[in-house]
């Protein structure tokens, strides 16, 4: 009777990863290719009885011909059936990955679930209810057809959906929602959802996998498949979370200014090796507030350089650091002279809340301190 | 430090010893001749302090006095920071240096040397003698002879000295060379994002603006794409549904059955409009013969109306006939009156023509005539002028003395006397005295006059003397008297020639010759006047005038002549133009009359004949038309025209009616409608058709087309285009706000460079400013901030530049900038005696003793050695005064 199930969503194949400059984007583009490659060998190895893909498999509309055959090459390892359902950002449009997926002709175990019927797999013993999406943003709750779907009896009743949960979810915008009882109200054994991308059991028997890939600096879970086994009709099913997901996106937010005296480097160096663990497959987005001396975002910079030349990739945020120029790098600048009373009038102005030239004296601050520096040098 | 005693020997032009002792602290004048040593007392004091004292080669052999081999020694005894110290030089033979101070302390050799140094804190030149760069301050407050105009020298020392003192003044000192690199640098920065005039976006400022202006230009060109795919996606979508509902409803099923209605209907429409037109064409059929038998009665009528008129017209034509024949008699009697009273009035202007012919004949004699009788007094008059003139003139060409002639005599007569004026001029002039009774003799001849004019040799005999024999003149004499000979035989000559004794007879002449032509012209005015053509001209005039007289004459047939004037005549034949004016008139209105009459008299004739001619065709149309009329009542009766007409009426009423049930039928049945609903319908089925497949062929496009445009990966394309946008705008907003900061940061540093510099010479004009406004009241003096060299004065807001000063006013003004760069100095400790060798050669006497004034009160701070040879231009002044003279041992 016991079931298992591949639980996976959000692959977004061919996500072009514009915000990121540089060579980074291509290998990211790339390893969700990889991914699933790795759920395919994963599943092949378990065994399992189908992989249910809740949505956004490919990124768009608009993906091109090749990126639909290299997902049909990724699945490959995996014989059996694998269950393809339309989410929002590739619904099932007249034309779409899917309608080229048809035209490309696929092998007979890849289901792609275009309309809200039942899938009957594993010798008539799972019952799959797919709730596709038929455009981007739906009204309706697509799912509500499943509380009326006749399943043949002693067959064990899943659905597969994307969208948002209505009233559950920490973020994210009120499209495509899900009542969420929907699977007591349908007589579900599991119900497998897509698009968040953080792994999260959202409501009883309901969960989101996430996405097997981050592909963004989250506040939440990415990076896993759920390993989902149906002992028997009824029963809660036993979740496992197997981490598939190579690049690691991490988030860090660093206060300056707050101790004191303390050398500013000191803490972002810490917090970045807290966070980072395999440098080469990091990528990083790091928040540096509070304020700092001149000679300590001299010092900021130089540290940050370092550390974008060893990560993946480095996002610095430091829109939050204030200069707060202190009186040695005023007397570094100079300590007397024109200089120096230009120095002390831009300086004003900088500390002068009411004024409006007082990012740009900042500015004009920092400018004039790392120049005093490079004539010293 | 403060000069007290120098001593100087065996030093250039100093052999012996010289000693200036006891200098006091203020002014100390040095009097010296020149080539006396005030120079060398200068030089002197450079050589003690800043010579080393082992100086060798072309420094030390300067120094010795021309021609010997000694040892120059110099002297100097000096207070600095207020202990006195004598410094002692030798140079060449056994070099050696001295410097000890009163307290006891000694230096020798090089420590003196370095003492020295450290004392006035100069430079020594690593080798050879000391330039202007090694002497410190003084190379800046000792003026040379000669260079008192040129701008004050500032060395290394002095620039650190000055800017020491003005430092320790102002408190801060500038940012100097650091903060113009600075600025330097943000300029330089600048100029790599904003152009350095106008301050606009350059370089890679610019580069951002275009690049994130071009990112957005293509993440609008992708979201439009994207957009455009996305409605066509949603066109499709309803395109199909709608395809699948209408495949669903058949509605070309719907549209055959609409049309066989239609067509059911026009047919019925048709069968009774082909009814209507039978029925139409009977009526009309009868309404025609109705027509006919009415036209035949109208007919009948109608002739009997027209036989009647034609009766009742002849009747009228018959008294238009006989009226037509009275009028014509009338015009007969009238033409033929006419006729008689022209001929009267042609016969009055004939004879009135002949009388007015007659009388302007004898006018125009009159009038000829009396033209003839003056045209031959002119004549006369004219002939005789003409005789005058010519008998003068031919009497005035015979005379010789011609203007000409009397030129020439006149010529001659002046040659002779101008000729003879000058052989007088160097005659000799004897004047003769003789004691009574005595004489003088010329050839025995004794001479009366008492002074004799002698132009050849002569002798003359002085009675109770002897004889003397005077020789007047020598060659240039006897040239002239043979010229005054010759103008005089030349005079004489053309005097016979002309026949006459001297010029006076010629001019005399030659007026009288004169007089004859100016006569001669007179008479010639007349003729002129009377003739202005000429005589000849006078004489065909007047001939002409009297054959015309005769051709008159010959005219007249009556031949009498009246006696009366011609303008009598002429009035007379006026008179009678008149009456032949009036004749002429009366003719012309009697000419007219005739024709008028005979017009008439036409018109009544043509009248008559045409009225004939109308009563006769009249009289034969009435015949006619009622020939006509008895024959037609013969064929055919009234009665039978009448009966006709009531059978036509009966027949047309019945076939009326018929057309009107017709009519009612197709009202009922509305047939335009019918037809129209079966043109629609037809259409109808048409279209649903068309419009079915066009539907169906839509769809297949559109998807072949979304099936090109899904291949683009436009979603991807997008998200990369916006990534790049926010990049690029970020990097724009960021050169922005940098842009913005370096210029603040610019400006700012100017600013306050600018303000640093003007507070920086701060303490210079103010020492300047007392000394200035005694020589150049409300100037200012500029100098340059970094090299502290004047720039320009300024005078009632003009600039002059220094170097186009006069030489005079540019010694002034370097003294005065020395006098407070020492004042500046003195103040923060550092003294220095000033020297100003002959420095003020240039400066008239007022700026002189304006500058000495200024002196004086400089002295009250400071030490100043006046070197001069002026000594009475600083007398009155009352300065110490050493005399090199006296200074001499």
């Amino acid at each position: 009777m016991s079931i298992t199930l591949l639980h996976t969503a959000d692959w977004q194949l061919g996500k072009p990863f514009g915000s990121i400059e540089g060579d980074t984007a291509a290998l990211l583009r790339e390893e969700r290719f990889e991914a699933v490659k790795r759920i395919a060998a994963s599943a092949q190895e378990r065994s399992v009885d189908a992989v249910l893909v809740a949505g956004d498999v490919f990124d768009s509309a608009t993906t091109p011909d090749h990126t639909v055959r290299r997902a049909l090459e990724a699945m490959k390892a995996y014989s059996g059936p694998w269950v393809l359902l339309p989410g929002n950002h590739d619904p099932a449009i007249p034309e779409s990955p899917w309608t080229r997926l048809k035209r490309i002709g696929l092998p007979d175990n890849i289901i792609p679930a275009l309309v809200p019927e039942t899938i009957l797999l594993a010798d008539d013993r799972l019952a799959v209810l797919p709730a596709p999406l038929a455009r981007k943003n739906e009204p309706d709750d697509v799912t509500q057809w499943m509380d009326t779907a006749q399943t043949p009896p002693d067959i064990v009743r899943v659905g597969l959906a994307h969208g948002s949960v209505s009233n559950r979810l920490p973020e994210g915008d009120a499209k495509n929602m899900i009542a969420d009882d929907r699977a007591a109200t349908a007589n579900l054994d599991y119900l497998a959802l897509g698009d968040w991308h953080g792994t999260l059991e959202i409501a009883p028997k309901t969960w989101y996998s996430g996405t097997p890939e981050p592909d963004r600096f989250p506040r939440n879970d990415p990076g896993n498949v759920l390993l989902v086994t149906i002992e028997e009709l009824g029963a809660t099913p036993k979740l496992e979370k197997v981490s598939i997901g190579r690049f690691q996106w991490c988030r860090r937010e660093v206060a300056c200014g707050v101790g004191g005296d303390e050398d500013p480097t000191t803490a972002i160096k810490a917090a970045i090796e807290d966070a980072v663990d395999r440098p080469d497959d990091t990528l990083l987005h790091l928040t540096v507030s509070g304020t700092v001396d001149l000679a300590g975002r001299q010092r900021i910079e130089s540290c940050l350089d370092l550390w974008q030349a060893r990560l993946k990739y480095l996002n610095r945020d430091l829109e939050s650091l204030i200069d707060e120029p202190s009186a040695d790098d005023l007397d570094a600048i100079d300590k007397s002279g024109f200089v120096r009373t230009a120095v002390d009038r831009l300086k004003d102005t900088a500390d002068d809340s009411a004024d409006p030239e007082r990012d740009v004296a900042r500015t004009a601050l920092r400018i004039l301190y790392h120049e005093h520096v490079a004539a010293g040098s | 430090m403060l000069f007290r005693r120098i001593e100087i020997s065996a030093f250039r032009c100093f052999k012996d010893r010289v000693v200036i002792d006891a200098i006091g602290d203020g002014i100390t004048l040095l009097v010296g001749d020149n080539e006396e040593g005030k120079s060398t007392v200068l030089a002197a004091l450079q050589t003690v302090l800043f010579e080393k004292h082992g100086v060798g080669g072309a420094v030390a052999n300067a120094m010795l006095p021309y021609g010997s081999k000694v040892r120059p020694e110099i002297t100097l005894e000096f207070d600095h920071d207020g202990v006195n110290y004598r410094l002692y030089k030798a140079f060449c033979q056994k070099p050696e240096a001295d410097l000890k101070a009163e307290s006891g302390a000694r230096w020798s050799g090089d420590a003196a040397e370095e003492k020295i140094r450290e004392m006035l804190e100069f430079t020594p030149p690593s080798k050879g003698g000391a330039k202007p760069d090694h002497r410190g301050l003084q190379a800046l407050f000792w003026v040379e002879q000669g260079s008192a105009y040129g701008q004050p020298y500032l060395n290394e020392t002095a620039k650190s000295s000055l800017a020491g003192a003005l430092e320790a003044e102002i408190g801060t000192i500038t940012g100097g060379e650091r903060g113009r690199t600075l600025i330097k640098r943000i300029d330089s920065r600048m100029n790599e994002i904003l152009t350095p005039k106008n301050r606009k976006p350059a370089g890679t400022y610019k580069d951002a603006i275009s690049q994130a202006t071009e990112a957005r230009g293509r993440r609008d060109e992708l979201a439009t794409r994207l957009k455009n795919f996305e409605s066509k996606i949603d066109v499709l979508t309803k395109e199909r549904e709608l395809l699948a509902k209408l495949e669903t409803d058949d509605p070309i099923g719907a549209a055959d059955k609409r049309l066989e209605k239609a067509k059911v209907a026009v047919r019925n429409v048709e069968g009774l409009e082909s009814s209507r037109i039978t029925a139409e064409a009977n009526l009309k059929t009868a309404q025609s013969e109705n027509k006919l038998a009415e036209t035949r009665l109208d007919q009948r009528q109608k002739n009997r109306r027209e036989a009647k008129t034609a009766d009742q017209a002849v009747a009228k034509l018959k008294r238009e006939e006989s009226a037509a024949q009275d009028a014509t008699n009338g015009a007969q009697k009238a033409f033929d009156h006419a006729e008689e009273a022209h001929g009267e009035a042609r016969t009055t202007l004939e004879a009135a023509q002949q009388d007015a012919t007659a009388a302007r004949r004898m006018a125009d004699l009159l009038r000829k005539s009396e033209e003839l009788e003056a045209a031959q007094v002119r004549l006369k008059k004219a002939e005789t002028a003409d005789q005058k003139a010519t008998s003068l003139t031919a009497k005035a060409n015979a005379s010789p003395f011609t203007q000409k002639a009397l030129e020439e005599l006149r010529r001659l007569d002046g040659n002779a006397r101008e000729a003879m004026a000058r052989l007088q001029a160097v005659a000799t002039r004897l004047e003769l005295a003789p004691d009574k009774g005595r004489r003088a003799l010329i050839d025995c001849e004794a001479i009366e006059a008492e002074a004799l004019t002698l132009t050849e040799p002569t002798r003359i005999k002085l009675e109770g003397y002897g004889a003397i024999r005077v020789t007047p003149g020598g060659e240039d004499l006897s040239s002239r008297r043979e010229t005054a000979e010759a103008a005089a035989t030349e005079l004489k000559l053309e005097l016979d020639q002309h026949g006459i004794d001297n010029l006076q007879d010629a001019v005399r002449q030659g007026g009288e010759r004169e007089s004859w032509l100016t006569e001669a012209a007179i008479h010639s005015t007349t003729v002129k006047a009377h003739a202005p053509k000429g005589l000849d001209a006078l004489r065909n005039e007047v001939a002409g005038v009297e054959a015309e007289v005769r051709r008159i004459e010959e005219d007249m047939t009556d031949g009498e002549v009246p006696e009366i004037t011609a303008n009598e005549a002429s009035d007379f034949a006026d008179d009678l133009a008149q009456k032949l004016k009036s004749a002429e008139t009366e003719e012309r209105r009697a000419s007219d009359d005739l024709k008028e009459t005979k017009g008439v008299l036409l018109t009544a004739t043509n009248d008559l004949t045409g009225g004939t001619n109308r009563r006769k065709e009249g009289e034969k149309t009435a015949k006619s038309l009622r020939a006509a009329l008895d024959q037609i009542a013969e064929e055919t009766s009234d009665n039978d025209l009448n009966k006709a007409l009531d059978d036509a009426i009966k027949a047309v009423q019945v076939a009326s009616k018929k057309v009107d049930e017709i009519e009612k039928a197709l009202t009922e049945i509305d047939p335009d409608g019918a037809r129209r609903e079966l043109e629609t319908a037809t259409e109808a089925r048409g279209k649903v058709e068309k419009n079915l497949q066009a539907l169906r062929q839509k769809v297949r496009d559109r998807e072949v087309e979304l099936r090109t445009l899904g291949q683009d990966d436009t979603a991807a394309e997008l998200e990369i285009a916006e990534g790049e946008l926010a990049r690029a705008e970020a990097q724009e907003a960021r050169l922005s706000h940098e842009a913005e900061a370096l210029t603040l940061l610019h400006d700012t540093l100017v600013g306050e460079e600018q303000v640093a510099r003007e507070t920086f010479l701060g303490p210079v004009r103010d020492r300047i400013e007392p000394y200035l406004k005694r020589l150049f009241p409300g100037s200012e003096l500029v100098l340059d901030d970094q090299t502290l060299k004047i720039t320009h004065l300024r005078r009632d807001g003009q600039d002059e530049p220094y170097e186009r000063l006069s030489i005079g006013t540019r010694e002034q003004l370097a003294v005065l900038v020395r006098l407070a760069f020492a004042d500046l100095l003195n103040e923060n400790g550092k003294q220095s005696p000033i020297i100003l060798d002959d420095a003020m050669v240039f400066s008239d006497d007022g700026r002189l003793d304006e500058m000495q004034r200024i002196l004086d009160r400089a002295a009250e701070r400071l030490q100043i050695l006046v070197l001069t040879c002026h000594e009475r231009a600083y007398f009155e002044r009352g300065w110490a005064t050493k005399r090199l003279q006296d200074c001499r041992g």
